[in-house]
């Protein structure tokens, strides 16, 4: 069988499912891809068990023809290949890929042994906006525990209530949640999605997308016109986070977005692996202090704030993380008066809350 | 300032220990092994080594040598405490000291042995104070470095004394054989003398490129220690320690994962604890495995955050555990923290960890009490447990996947 396509057809779609392969060489099958050539369209498909990618590219074969390639490897090629016209040839079990004085043979393994991937055809499901859906990611992607030894954490909790969206990550130590108005949503209990499925969604889909998002029954499907990316979701309880959020916490500040990143990453500098970093609220004045084994350093900052003096310690990572992915000029915090959540917030036009607890001294 | 170290050795320390608190062993040949089923011999007492008992022989082997002996199970608890008397006769005399091993201490004495009147007669008040105390003997190596004090005492055991000036150390070195030196083993010595090096005289005067060619870094070593100058600086407590780990020969090879994962938990629980006790969090955590022909290898893996939780230590192992291909049944298992940090005290915005640190300084307290392992995780127990109490297999699955955030 003889088919030939432009480079730029197939290669950004392959790009975008490799990444999905397994690198890691317990399961080898798993860093192949299979192609599904068919008369009507060609499919690709990735898997590592976990997440499952499939591609859908425009391009006709004159017959069915399932084949299993290496993944890497075959992104290589193409990568290599000049722009234009490639030629697959396809006998038995041998694939050829041509291109003017350029050839490359290839035994194929058996297609069969490709682990089945199932897309969600039916269930619930809701469009949601790439740009909105990947903003909010991005905000609450931060937070997620990369720490494996607290599965549950290890996800994205992602639900929607009453038209609204609501995404929340956390590593048990700080939280962010975010929460946006969706026109046409349906209610939907909540799933937890993987970190590595988290990051995937941002790496293949575009803000220009329209996101079909399908909620299976311990899966979940994000596609458009091209890909389809089904993740299994993870099982077990997500902690109360609405509980956590701090309502009470009387003394507010507010303070320069600019000003207060600036000064955190100065004051950062000398800061080594494990040591806090200390920020005293008083009138009209923020300090941010550090100290290390190699010195100390500090940076005054005029706020608006009248409550009582404070101290705080905090991981200088958690909230250089905050002051970065709040976009609004100035920052409000809101700390209780006694010792516990201190709540971040900035002027958007979507919800955005930052929950971070304190080092205690 | 010409520097003195002091070496301490206690002699054959467990069989002294466990004859001392048993009077009637005193005289006869003892060898104390360890818990285990298939245990090998640790110390041997001078009694027992007169027929040619050594640590490390099988308990058959050993009895073959010498049929009257009298084993006794080693007691690590008495001997730690001892082990930690000792440490305050020395701090009597210097504050900078290392204690090398359980039954070897380096001393620096260079600044203080004047209030005594002089090397010599420190060592004799130390050997006094630990007879008196103990009744054990010791032997005292005193040189211009560990090295040659090491050496010292090696020459002078049991119950000895020896100085070697640094005056001295040069003729001394000249006909002593290379394996003689403390740091150079069997399979060193083995490759220098087939370079034609059998002496420490030979070794200082080898050029330090032949010898780099043939060990790498380690030449250079080599050559000072053959010319009696290598030296390296005490350890002294007073630097935290960077890694806790604890390992373990099981009484009997295996292969099951439920009775690997039983072990682990009660390594990670060791390991845990410690770290837990010196206010130590560590965010690599390793696993050491040997199989039954010896061959060990190690794998490790970081953590996001740092810990000192029981149970994510025994999480992150296992972790490990699922990404090796086992080829044989697994004879000693070893589990490490590493990367250590001082205890964080960060808040948790969940009640349940704190809850479990909380749970965990409860556990701590009730075995630093009572005595460890009084209180352990039902899923460590198992038939063969340390304790050699025959106790209910491991069942504890659900014990394992604790939902705390």
């Amino acid at each position: 069988m003889n088919i030939v396509l432009d480079k730029n057809i197939m290669f950004p779609t392959i790009t975008k499912l490799v990444g999905i392969t397994e690198k890691k060489t317990l399961m080898p099958i798993l860093s192949n891809l299979l192609i599904e050539f068919t008369p009507q369209i060609t499919k690709i498909y990735a898997t590592d068990l976990e997440l499952s990618g499939v591609g859908r590219i425009d391009l006709r074969s004159p017959k069915e023809r399932k084949i299993m390639i290496h993944g890497k490897k075959f992104q290589d090629i193409l990568k290599e290949m000049d722009n234009g016209d490639i030629e697959f040839n396809i006998e038995e079990n041998i694939l050829t890929i041509k291109q003017r004085y350029s050839e490359f043979t290839f035994g194929l393994q058996d297609p069969e042994e490709f682990p089945e991937i199932k897309e969600l055809d039916e269930g619930e499901h809701f469009h949601i906006s790439g740009k909105i859906f990947l903003d909010m990611i991005n905000r609450v992607g931060f937070a997620i525990s990369n720490d494996e030894t607290r599965f549950i954490l290890t996800g994205m909790f992602l639900k929607s209530k009453n038209g609204k969206i609501v995404m929340v990550g956390t590593d048990g130590y700080r939280m962010a949640l975010c929460e946006k108005d969706v026109e046409g949503l349906k209610d939907i209990g909540g799933v937890i999605i993987p970190k590595k499925s988290v990051a995937e969604i941002e790496r293949i889909f575009e803000e220009e997308d329209m996101i079909k998002v399908t909620i299976g029954d311990k899966n979940i499907q994000f596609s458009n016109d091209h890909i389809t990316l089904i993740s299994r979701t993870l099982e077990g309880n997500y902690p109360d986070y609405e509980n956590v959020i701090p309502e009470g916490n009387t003394n507010i500040a507010h303070v320069n977005k600019e000003e207060f990143f600036k000064g955190l990453k100065k004051v950062s500098t000398i800061l080594g692996r494990s040591e806090p970093i200390k920020i005293n609220l008083l009138k009209k004045k923020m300090e941010i202090e550090a100290e290390s084994d190699i010195g100390k350093a500090k940076e005054v900052l005029d706020v608006d704030y009248n409550g009582a003096d404070m101290a705080l310690n905090f991981n200088f990572r958690f909230v250089l993380d905050v002051v970065s992915h709040i976009e609004s000029n100035v920052i409000t915090i809101k700390a209780p008066t006694t010792y516990g959540a201190i709540l971040f917030e900035g002027e958007e036009m979507l919800t955005y809350k930052n929950i971070i607890m304190p080092i205690r001294m | 300032m010409e520097k003195i170290i002091m070496c301490i050795d206690m002699d054959a320390f467990f069989a002294s220990v466990e004859q001392k608190s048993n009077p009637r062993l005193l005289g006869k040949p003892v060898a104390v092994i360890g818990s285990g089923s298939r245990t090998v011999i640790t110390t041997a007492s001078y009694e027992a080594r007169r027929f040619g008992v050594k640590t490390g022989m099988t308990v058959y082997e050993a009895r073959r040598l010498c049929p009257d002996l009298i084993l006794v199970r080693g007691n690590s608890e008495k001997y730690i405490d001892t082990c930690r008397e000792l440490e305050g006769i020395y701090r009597d005399f210097t504050p900078h000291l290392e204690l090398y091993s359980i039954d070897e201490a380096f001393l620096d004495i260079t600044r203080t042995h004047h209030l005594f009147n002089g090397p010599e007669r420190v060592a004799a008040l130390i050997k006094g104070r630990i007879m008196d105390r103990f009744g054990i003997t010791c032997t005292v190596g005193i040189g211009p470095n560990l090295l040659i004090a090491k050496l010292a005492s090696d020459m002078a055991k049991p119950d000895g004394m020896k100085w070697i000036k640094i005056e001295d150390v040069g003729r001394l070195l000249e006909e002593l054989p290379v394996g003689e030196l403390w740091g150079i083993g069997p399979a060193t010595e083995k490759a220098l003398n087939m370079m034609g090096i059998k002496t420490c005289g030979q070794l200082g005067r080898t050029p330090v490129s032949v010898l780099r060619s043939r060990f790498g870094i380690l030449g250079e070593s080599l050559k000072t220690m053959g010319m009696g100058i290598w030296t390296r600086p005490l350890i002294t407590g007073e630097e935290r320690p960077v890694s806790v780990g604890h390992s373990l020969t099981l009484p009997r090879d295996v292969w099951k994962r439920e009775e690997m994962e039983s072990w682990i938990l009660l390594l990670s629980d060791k390991v845990a604890r410690r770290a837990r006790g010196y206010g130590y969090e560590g965010r690599t955590v390793s696993l050491t495995l040997r199989y039954p022909d010896f061959e060990t290898f190690t794998k490790q893996k970081g953590l996001h955050t740092p810990t000192n939780d029981t149970h994510q230590i025994y999480r992150q192992v296992l972790s490990i555990l699922d990404s090796i291909r086992l080829r044989d049944r697994v004879r000693l298992i070893g589990v490490r923290l590493s990367g250590l940090t001082r205890e964080s005290n960060q808040m948790s915005l969940f009640s349940g960890l704190e809850r479990r640190k909380a749970l965990f300084k409860a556990i701590d307290t009730i075995n630093n009490r009572y005595g460890e392992l009084s209180l352990a995780w039902a899923a460590s127990i198992c038939k063969e447990g340390p304790s050699g109490r025959p106790i209910t297999p491991s069942t504890g699955k659900e014990l394992m996947r604790p939902s705390v955030y």
